[in-house]
């Protein structure tokens, strides 16, 4: 066959031509292959380098909590998240159904966690289901790879092995938020942060310092399995966390137990602490109603059950003990009593006669009862409203408020630092900045018996008479004995700390502590049934403070049958034993109308605190019916005291 | 200076254009190894291998048969072409978001690839049997629009703008090549920049904007649509000039390269063997070409020149768009790397262009 080559010909110098773009785009491909490989070569190694190993945050466990004997009061468990990446995510319907039934939850619950993780950056994982169980991890594993995006991270949890014992002093911890993130700069997203209590407080501590671990990683952010013995769990070079600190605190959990317990039992709201005279060292601080920190420290918490403990109106999350104040009432009267003895205005041995009522210009004070002849012991004991006022009207509302003062009243123990109140030592200045009003005297009657203006924190309270229990002593109370590193090394000792000392005679002591002893110990005392212990002897003193200003006298006498938001609340103040008294113990029973219902409460705590001391020592604790003194026939079994 | 039909088969044979064919494929078998350790991928490898002594057996049945059957099957190839192309989209296979294949059950075929060197037969009968001859005006090329036309069209609604924008420029090569008007030239580059931006608004699907977007601007979106192109150069660049070394390749091996195996399995190689192989593979590249161009001059007609020169295009476009996608001067399209992607029909119709083009240079010894 013939070829017609003369068609061709001409074309031979056009295909020369053509050749030019196809040597333009071969050198076009060059010049840019050079470009990226040699030029930017190094920098686009170390974007691949980058982009191999992925930063992973290796995390710090936070400290734990130990109490005064080693028990373990808070410490940390493993928790496994479910989390969705959502850009790798299918979004079908039958995936949407298959992941639900996996995560045990509704269809329209795993839309909306679905949801929630969209507002999040397509590549970040977002939460889908917090702190599952094992079998839920391995049922989401072994199916792992229908559901693309979805993983499995863990998680370190705090537990509450003692639950809602003591949960307003320990505190919770949650998630850190932008805001905090701001405040706090070292914080990362993903941290937890205590929000309250000792957590709050000592975050710095507990917290840790995470890590940083370099973890081989797929584009989906997928880590891949170790291959080489370099790859251990597939880490590089890692940068290893440092644990949190621990704290050891002064806190006795079985005697906190015994407390919350006690507390429960005589379903009162309220708060008791306990702390050691000797030293300031806090025991117990518990408060009713309360709640479990475990239930609103994870990554997740039920909205439901945190808006419950927000919105409750008993307020579980409050810490009664530092952060309400309450009249001191009777309990008030041994500092008042103190005060007038220094200053002379009252001799132990001189009495006056009570009538069951004191007028004072236009203020008609109320008795409880007509108690006839009446000395400084017995005021005690009984609780002698107008024995009080007297002495309060002799000594003038200033030099009561300044022997408060010198027991600590009217300013914070500094004991937790948030929200901790200072409670109100009324003086004439004070009422003259405060109310641009002349300080009126009748106005001291109710002051002399811890009414009216005066208010006091609990804790505030057991201090005063653990100075009292000391002779004079006032330490500041505190928490943390010691702050130890993982490894034991030493950060912090708390050693006892001396705020100040009442250089007062001996016989000023002397009586007080006499009186006190007398009120659960002596017949006629207020505390003789409810306050009385055979294992030890509780000196303390009853006081009721009132919730709401009565003026119609019988509501204030017949407590029993207002409204229980009106009913006042019950103190007792008290410590043990009577001489070289080891423990103070304060009882609040709110809206409980009688300090004798806050005794035995005190007294549960201490017969505790004796029971273990004695077992300490190998005495067993006999459980014997307690005795009640014999009380000559007819008399009067204190109902308690009624004040105003 | 006529010479007769001499029995020697070998030495009549276009030896470089073949050895250029092997080099290729076997650097591209070797990286499709490497590229191809992921779960589910391991047996490619082996199929590439299946495919290409397939292609090889199809290639020495093409390189005998004599160009006037080819001649007289050009329509009836471009017929059928059309059909398969429509029947695509009618009963196609679904894979990557597009409509390319029809399962024939052990195969996937992709008429697609297929319509490339249909319409180079089409066109070249075309223009070899027009009387009237070059330059062509306007209205005298209504002829060949009509036929491009139906499968720019058809590919484009899979939608596989890579093959249809491979298709356009093969034909439009051949056009230039065979001759036009400068006025009508003027005329159409006026035309084309006008409509341009409206192309861009109403022909391209958002997925196709956004590519040409994440091109102008591939940091706009690192997470999403500008994530390949950007992965796709660390790959290249962390390459450096001579290669992290076989299988060493982290952006591969970590599958931080999309499609690693078919349109950007050159990231894979450039990471492996850095600039320096990025070369060498350039090389046998140009090697091919400048082998398959001397078929273009040892053409011994109209017909067997254009379908030479066609091919030649074909060829062209697919190893400058596919490694200008990969290293970031073209928008990203879906367009294989010839011989080396991993694909059969893509192989199939590579290796017919390579008999094709070996069947028309062996006739140069015929005369």
């Amino acid at each position: 066959m013939i070829g017609r080559e003369e068609e061709v010909r001409d074309y031979r110098s056009r295909i020369q031509l053509f050749q030019l773009p196809v040597v333009l785009g071969f050198l076009v491909l060059i010049f840019r292959l050079f470009y990226l490989q040699v030029i930017k070569g190094e920098e686009l190694r170390r974007f691949s380098e980058a982009n191999r190993l992925k930063k992973e945050k290796v995390i710090a466990a936070r400290g734990k909590i130990y109490d005064r004997n080693g028990k373990v009061i808070i410490d940390n468990r493993a928790a496994f998240d479910v989390v969705l990446v959502s850009q790798y995510y299918s979004y079908e319907d039958k995936d949407n159904e298959r992941l639900a039934n996996a995560l045990r939850i509704t269809p329209k619950e795993f839309g909306k966690r679905l949801a929630k993780v969209n507002r999040g950056p397509s590549y970040a994982p977002g939460l889908l289901k917090a702190d599952v169980s094992k079998d839920l991890i391995a049922s989401i594993e072994t199916s792992k790879v229908g559901f693309p995006g979805v993983d499995i991270e863990n998680n370190v949890q705090r537990r509450y092995p003692f639950g809602e014992v003591g949960a307003q002093l320990l505190g919770y911890v949650s998630e850190v938020e932008k805001k905090d993130i701001a405040a706090n700069p070292v914080l990362q997203l993903g941290d937890y942060i205590g929000r309250t209590g000792l957590e709050r407080l000592y975050d710095n501590d507990l917290r840790g310092l995470d890590g940083v671990g370099y973890v081989e990683v797929d584009a989906r952010g997928r880590r891949r399995k170790a291959e080489g013995s370099d790859k251990i769990f597939g880490y590089f070079s890692q940068t290893d966390p440092s644990p949190g600190n621990s704290l050891y605190l002064t806190i006795d959990m079985d005697l906190s137990q015994k407390a919350n317990e006690s507390m429960r039992s005589h379903s009162f709201n309220g708060t008791v602490i306990a702390m050691d005279p000797r030293t300031g060292e806090i025991l117990a601080l518990v408060n009713q109603p309360s709640y479990d920190p475990g239930k609103i420290s994870g990554r997740e918490v039920d909205p439901d059950v945190w808006s419950q403990l927000q919105r409750n109106p008993e307020k579980p999350l409050r810490n009664r003990a530092v952060q309400d104040i309450y009249m001191p009432g009777s309990t008030f009267k041994a500092i008042v009593g103190i005060a007038a003895l220094a200053e002379g205005v009252a001799k132990s041995s001189r009495g006056m006669d009570c009538h069951g009522f004191l007028k004072t210009g236009s203020h008609k004070l109320n008795c409880w009862k007509t108690h006839g002849w009446t000395d400084f012991t017995k005021a005690l004991r009984e609780s002698c409203n107008v024995y009080f006022a007297n002495l309060g009207t002799e000594l003038g509302v200033d030099r009561i408020a300044k022997y408060a003062r010198m027991f600590g009243f009217g300013e914070r123990t500094g004991v937790l630092a948030k929200g901790e109140q200072k409670g109100l030592i009324p003086d004439s200045d004070w009422k003259l900045k405060a109310l641009k009003e002349e300080w009126q005297p009748g106005e001291t009657l109710s002051v002399a018996i811890g009414q009216g203006f005066v208010t006091v924190t609990p804790i505030q309270l057991v201090n005063a008479y653990a100075t009292i229990a000391n002779g004079g002593t006032r330490y500041r109370p505190y928490l943390v004995r010691r702050v130890e590193k993982l490894n034991g090394e030493l950060v912090t000792e708390v050693k006892p700390e001396v705020q100040s000392k009442l250089d007062l005679p001996e016989n000023v002591w002397k009586a007080v502590k006499e009186g006190l002893f007398e009120v659960a110990n002596r017949p006629g005392g207020t505390a003789i049934v409810s306050g009385h212990s055979k294992k030890t002897i509780i000196s303390g003193k009853t006081g009721t403070a009132q919730v709401r200003g009565f003026s119609d006298i019988s509501k204030v006498k017949n407590c029993m049958a207002l409204p229980v938001r009106d009913r006042h609340h019950g103190w007792f103040v008290g410590y043990a034993p009577k001489d070289e008294p080891e423990i103070a113990v304060v009882a609040l029973a709110e809206h409980s109308c009688h300090g004798a219902s806050a005794a035995p409460i005190v007294r549960d705590v201490i017969e505790a605190y004796v029971d273990k001391q004695n077992l300490e020592k190998g005495i067993l604790p006999q459980d014997e019916k307690k005795e009640v003194p014999k009380v000559k026939k007819g008399h009067q079994l204190p109902f308690e005291e009624m004040d105003e | 200076m006529l010479k007769t039909d001499s029995p020697n088969v070998i030495r009549s044979f276009n030896m470089g254009l073949a050895v250029s064919t092997l080099l290729i494929f076997l650097t591209g078998l070797v990286t499709l190894y490497s590229a191809s350790r992921g779960p589910g991928l391991q047996s490619l490898a082996k199929l590439q291998g299946i495919y290409f002594i397939a292609g090889c057996i199809i290639t020495l049945m093409i390189v005998f048969i004599d160009s006037d059957f080819w001649r007289k099957l050009a329509y009836p190839t471009y017929v059928v072409c059309l059909g398969l192309l429509t029947l695509v989209l009618l009963v196609g296979h679904v894979g990557n978001g597009s409509q390319r294949w029809i399962s024939l059950g052990f195969f996937k075929l992709q008429p697609s690839e297929f319509a490339k060197i249909a319409i180079v037969l089409a066109l070249a009968k075309y223009f070899s049997e027009d009387k009237a001859g070059a330059p062509y005006t306007l209205k005298r090329l209504l002829g060949p629009a009509l036929m491009i036309i139906p499968y720019f069209i058809l590919i484009k609604r899979q939608p596989d703008m890579g093959t249809a924008g491979i298709v356009f420029l093969t034909a439009a090569s051949m056009i230039m090549f065979i001759g036009v008007e400068w006025k009508s030239i003027f005329l159409v580059l006026v035309v084309a920049l006008i409509s341009l931006p409206l192309a861009y608004k109403y022909v391209l699907h958002d997925y196709q904007r956004n590519r040409v977007r994440t091109f102008l601007d591939p940091s706009s979106d690192p997470r999403a649509t500008g994530y390949n192109a950007l992965q796709c150069r660390i790959a290249v660049g962390s390459g450096k000039f001579l290669g992290k070394g076989y299988m060493e390749g982290t952006q591969a091996q970590l599958n931080f390269i999309p499609e690693q195996h078919t349109d950007f399995i050159f990231s894979v190689f450039a990471e492996e063997r850095g600039f320096l192989g990025a070369l060498v593979l350039l090389g046998f590249y140009a090697s091919y070409l400048v082998y398959s161009f001397r078929t273009v001059l040892r053409a011994r007609d109209k017909f067997e020149m254009l379908v030479a020169f066609g091919l030649n295009a074909v060829m062209f476009w697919h190893i400058f768009i596919n490694i200008g996608m990969v290293i970031g001067v073209l928008p990203i399209v879906g367009v294989t790397l010839p011989l080396f992607s991993y694909g059969g029909s893509s192989m199939m119709m590579f290796m017919i262009c390579t008999a094709l083009l070996l069947n028309i240079s062996r006739k140069k010894y015929i005369f």
